[in-house]
């Protein structure tokens, strides 16, 4: 299970085990990080699993589908590091990936 | 409704039984329960989270749990399944197409109709729910009576205007979709009700199916044989009947009757809803001035106050579930075919997750109350969310704006359902 660190709102670091074949989201959710509110589920249709992703392994991710970009398109945190965690699914390659929680819009 | 009501109502039937533990008698059709749902449903939630419920008419089981039904039920499809519909008896057979279905179908449907409902789109429709809203508060400014219900003057109109734009269809049709929407309302809960029957038949898909055949013609015309999203907004309107025409869903074309079904699924699914919650937060604001005195200090609340009246008054108080194969929950043995109704209107008040949940407050911050499940969660989390809270945020926005001395000039009469729960009479006045 690749071990990642997810950054909350309030700055604090917590070590998170992603199971093999989760989204990020759901490594999230799972790991009791209640703030990332996630409604929708993993349907890409909410923006309200935002997050910020460590530059450096903005490569490794899967490429953002248009829904994704219009969607966080609608958050006024947005920047080059956003993604919606619900569409990153967890492999070993992202083994020691830092997420931070993005600000609530 | 108290204990000793609901034993009083429960008394002329002796057969009705509990299979739980939990010393308690609730009733969904008792008549204290759908005046006043909200203490009814938080008390069985407190009382009895898990109950077997035997009425005369109906049977079913009912969750109030709130990690139950985010994590167990709206996310393990499809044990619980949506494709014998919404209701506590079964249709005749299940449905194969459209909102209620199971994933994997039900994912590539939401995935070809959730682009009319993204950021962009709404702010597509946010100048014409402005001009709406804007319409409908200078018509009740005119009224010399300067008095009216409010669900009629701008609860009803607002969302049911909304649905014409957003379908493509001449808004002032809005009066003949919501009385469409509350007759097929009755068959989606499998009411065999023969008027809507033929009313669906004579009125409603003679009207969409000429709207298809018009944006069909529009491609004949312009020479398109096989549509794409490039299509819509160009050749094709911005509505919501183009959109079904340039999607694919399992990698082939809606045909004409999936793309009327898309548009009652509309009717039926955003228009009572909307209307509701906005009779339903300004009820609330109203019923204690002071809360509409803190939104007209502070517009900035309006979202926190549309919120929490979602939280607090779920438009729709539960769904259905139907279980796919026998399931164990809280030590009872459902079997496969159970009917289990889950309570959102109970799980929103559990105090673990909502600080002092019986108390209507618009002060709540929003990454808190916005964990309420009624627009649901998971795959069936609402495809219309985002357009509904654009209406009603806009709407309220509007209504403190321009009638700040809005006021309650009587009481409400509720909507007729113990499924739905919103208010057909708010009477008000204004200066």
């Amino acid at each position: 299970m690749p071990a990642i660190t997810v950054i909350t709102r309030e700055g604090e670091e917590r070590a998170v085990d992603a199971g093999a074949g989760l989204s990020l989201m759901e490594a999230i959710r799972d790991a009791g990080i209640d703030e990332l509110l996630a409604l929708c589920g993993g349907c890409c249709s909410c923006a309200t699993c935002h997050v910020k992703v460590d530059p450096a392994f903005l490569p490794l991710l899967p490429a953002m589908s248009e829904d994704e970009s219009d969607l966080l398109d609608s958050s006024e945190h947005r920047d080059a590091t956003s993604r919606l965690s619900c569409q990153i699914s967890m492999g070993e390659e992202l083994a020691g990936l830092r997420v931070t929680i993005a600000p609530e819009d | 409704m108290t204990d000793s009501r609901a034993r009083e109502t429960n008394g002329e039937t002796g057969e009705r039984r509990l299979m739980t533990k939990a010393d308690h008698v609730f009733d969904p059709l008792d008549p204290a329960t759908i005046a006043n749902p909200g203490p009814a449903y938080s008390e069985l939630a407190a009382k009895c989270p898990f109950y077997h419920y035997q009425g005369k008419d109906y049977q079913f089981y009912i969750t109030s749990d709130y990690k139950e039904i985010r994590d167990t039920i709206l996310s393990d499809n499809p044990v619980w399944s949506f494709k014998w519909g919404d209701a506590p008896m079964d249709w005749e057979s299940f449905s194969d197409f459209g909102i209620l279905t199971d994933p994997p179908f039900h994912l590539d449907y939401i995935a070809a109709l959730r682009k009319g409902m993204t950021p962009s789109r709404m702010r597509y429709y946010q100048p014409e729910v402005e001009k709406i809203a804007e319409d409908l508060v200078s018509a009740m400014e005119k009224r010399e009576d300067r008095q009216g219900n409010f669900h009629d003057l701008f609860a009803l109109p607002l969302p049911a205007r909304t649905m014409c734009f957003m379908l493509g269809a001449d808004q002032g049709l809005y009066a003949d979709y919501k009385r469409w929407a509350d007759e097929l309302q009755s068959l989606l809960f499998n009411d065999k009700d023969p008027n809507a029957e033929q009313t669906l038949i004579s009125e409603i898909q003679p009207h969409f199916m000429g709207l298809i055949e018009e944006r069909k013609q529009m491609l004949r015309d312009a020479g398109i044989d096989e549509p794409t999203h490039e299509h819509w907004g160009t050749v094709l309107p911005f509505d919501y009947i183009s959109l079904g025409l340039v999607s694919r869903v399992e990698g082939r074309r809606f045909n004409d009757m999936e793309l009327f079904q898309i548009c009652t699924a509309f009717l039926t699914g955003g228009q009572e809803t909307t209307t509701s919650l906005l009779t339903n937060v300004v009820w609330r604001l109203l019923e204690e001035p002071e809360r509409w005195e803190r939104l007209k200090a502070d517009p900035g609340l309006v979202e926190n106050a549309i919120e929490e009246s979602l939280r607090f008054d779920p438009p729709i108080n539960s769904h259905f579930r139907t279980s796919l194969c026998p399931v164990t929950m809280h030590g009872a043995e459902l079997p496969e075919r159970s009917k289990l109704m889950f309570s959102m209107m109970g799980a929103n008040r559990d105090p673990a997750i909502f600080p002092d949940p019986d108390s209507f407050r618009i002060d709540r911050p929003l990454n808190q109350v916005k964990r309420h499940l009624s627009f649901g969660y998971g795959v069936h989390f609402c495809l219309g969310a985002p357009i509904a809270r654009l209406e009603a945020q806009i709407g309220l926005r509007k209504l403190v704006e321009r009638l700040p001395n809005l006021r309650l000039t009587g009481d409400p009469r509720r909507i007729n359902s113990w499924i739905y729960w919103g208010q057909r009479e708010l009477p008000v006045a204004w200066d």
